[in-house]
């Protein structure tokens, strides 16, 4: 006998018994198929895969699979994220499009309002006979501007002036001489309360603090050196300013605390020919911004500086405009712009990833240079949203010039003819246009 | 199996679908009963079977391969009612009046009786490929299309099932193995 034969026995066997179910099977089998929806046909994703692909039964065990959709779905759902929330400014703007506020501008002898197509103009600073270098306060409610006896004068008072014209100008100095320069030595605290000056007293320039608009005037730096050009940082816990010691030589980036407390020296420099810029601060309180002119114009640096420890020279082939106007930051503190001297108006990218000073790659900058061209001169700053730039037009700073950065060829001249700095409206939204 | 039929089942036409499984119905439950050796068993299974593929009757693309499908489908309900069973409930079917020719003397009786247990010793993976290869007379290939393996999967589940009733059966009666076919 075969193993066939027993093949053919085990067939034979299997043949026996009944061919046919129950009829009540059926019928109870059809009526369960119809307590049962159909499933669309897009639930079934091998419809879509070659046949060959289809007909492979890999068998893998639900768990398995479950998890594995689980491990896709979470990866794209982080994915999304990163594309979706990591590509957003880290820094929410607080501030409404920039079109929609003033600007504050000197014209003639006189600081006046208007918006970018002149509308809305209107004169600020009443009967003073010479008024310059206006500068809106952090709440968008004040203008304070210098007022000198006239154009070629050195010094001259602090006026405040409501924007909405709602009260008489208030005199801030106190009956110093405020310096006027060619970049103004006034900044407002950032709740919009106080002010800072550097003012001529004694034949020395110092910083002093306002207690109020208008209250009693404070030195916050002593008679043994020249400080001007303060900046308050966006925490307003300490000013920072820039100082050159009565030898002329020593020049240096301090900040003090609004009482003069905690006097601290960031950069340090000894020339007689060279100067720091006005010092910026990072939108955060982080790294001062400012430029180094070493001399002979053609040397004046772009610097990044947290205190020392990290420092970067954005740029080293020299400063154009004015020498002592600086590098601000953008309002996201994203980026920083200045004026070069050979191309015009660059934006930089902040360069978060500067090592320490020690480290390797200390002092490398490693951002980004954008440049817009020879569209202003003399000043630039940012617009309150950022979107743009603002600063004295390429003609001989004789008006201002508003620069789109998607597109600085479009840049357009306020109607009018201005001098000096202008300053626009920083004013923070209403709760409906966040 | 008319594809038409197939056609209008998959695009949600009851009466179709009813059509196809009465149609079905007897082969399905003629192969369930012989995998499973429970006409109870076989029942669910083939009930199961459809209700999987009216369920699923949208993902075949193929309406020409509707009955090696339900094949498919029924096979695996089987393996489903096996794993559902309870170790202590193995079926064991007694030969019923319906099956038993009255002219059957004892011995072949006997002979049914360790066929049976022989063949519930197989794991029900095997069982079907026997009952496939054997009863319904589908080519390896067409079984493991229905089984979703491959023909050598089919080949070897064949061999060691029949070693396996063969060792059984030489256990039970060796005589009887001697005498009909051999060592």
């Amino acid at each position: 006998m075969t193993n066939r034969t027993f093949d053919a026995t085990v067939a034979d066997w299997l043949r026996e018994g009944p061919e046919t179910g129950p009829r009540h099977g059926l019928d109870r089998a059809l009526a369960a198929t119809r307590r049962v929806d159909q499933r669309p046909a897009w639930l079934f994703p091998r419809r879509y895969l070659p046949r060959p692909l289809a007909e492979l039964d890999l068998r893998i065990p639900a768990p398995v699979a479950a998890a594995g959709v689980l491990v896709l779905t979470l990866l794209l759902v982080f994915a999304l994220a990163i594309a979706l929330v990591g590509t957003r400014p880290r820094a929410r703007l607080p501030w409404v499009p920039a079109a929609e506020r003033p600007i504050a501008f000197q014209e003639g002898s006189a600081i006046f309002l208007a918006r970018l197509d002149g509308s809305e103009r209107r004169k600020i600073s009443g009967d003073v006979p010479y008024a310059t270098s206006p500068l809106f306060s952090p709440d968008g409610t004040q203008v304070a501007f210098l007022a000198p006896s006239n154009a070629g004068a050195t010094g001259g008072r602090l006026l405040v002036a409501a924007v909405d014209g709602s009260a008489p100008l208030v005199e801030a100095s106190r009956g110093l001489s405020v310096v006027t320069g060619q970049v103004p030595s006034v900044t407002w605290s950032p709740d919009g309360t106080r002010l800072a000056f550097a003012a001529s007293s004694g034949g020395v320039s110092r910083i002093f603090v306002t207690a109020g608009v208008g209250g009693d005037v404070v030195p916050v730096t002593d008679d043994t050196a020249n400080a001007d050009l303060p900046t308050w940082s966006p925490d307003g816990t300490v000013i920072a300013f820039r100082v050159t010691d009565l030898d002329g030589v020593h020049r240096h980036i301090r900040i003090v605390q609004p009482d003069g407390a905690a006097l601290e020296t960031i950069n340090d420099m000894i020339s007689a020919d060279a100067s720091f810029s006005k010092p910026h601060f990072a939108p955060d309180g982080g790294p001062l911004a400012y430029a180094v002119n070493y001399g002979f114009g053609t040397r004046t640096r772009a610097i990044i500086d947290a205190r020392f420890t990290h420092t970067a020279e954005m740029w080293t082939d020299g400063i154009g405009g004015f020498p002592d106007a600086g590098v601000p930051y953008s309002p996201d503190g994203k980026y920083l712009a200045f004026i070069t001297a050979t191309d015009g108006v660059m934006v930089a990218e902040n360069d978060e990833s500067i090592p320490a000073e020690g480290l390797p790659g200390a002092g490398q900058y490693d951002g980004q240079l954008r440049r817009l061209g020879k569209v202003a001169d003399c000043w630039i700053e940012w617009a309150p949203d950022g979107k743009s730039l603002y600063g004295g037009s390429p003609d001989g700073c004789a008006g201002v010039v508003v620069i789109p950065l998607d597109d600085p060829t479009a840049a357009r001249r306020l109607p009018t003819a201005t001098s000096g700095f202008a300053s626009w409206q920083l004013l923070l939204p209403r709760s409906n246009e966040r | 199996m008319r594809p038409e039929l197939v056609a209008r089942a998959q695009s949600g036409d009851r009466e179709a679908f009813d059509a196809l499984a009465t149609a079905l119905y007897d082969s399905l439950y003629a192969v369930g009963r012989r995998i499973l050796r429970d006409g109870h068993a076989a029942e669910d299974a083939v009930q199961e079977a459809f209700i999987r593929a009216w369920r699923d009757l949208r993902s075949l693309r193929d309406p020409e391969r509707f009955e090696a499908w339900m094949h498919r489908l029924l096979v695996r309900a089987c393996y489903d009612q096996t794993r559902r069973r309870r170790p202590f409930e193995v079926a064991i079917s007694p030969i019923d009046a319906a099956r038993s020719d009255p002219a059957d003397d004892i011995s072949v009786v006997a002979h049914r009786d360790e066929l049976e247990r022989a063949f519930l010793k197989l794991s029900v993976e095997q069982r079907a490929v026997l009952v496939l290869t054997h009863y319904v007379g589908m080519p390896a290939a067409d079984v493991g299309h229905a089984l979703g393996i491959p023909v050598g999967t089919v080949h070897s589940r064949l061999y060691y099932a029949i070693r396996t009733m063969r060792t059984e059966l030489a256990q039970a009666s060796p005589d009887r193995m001697l005498t009909e076919f051999g060592r």
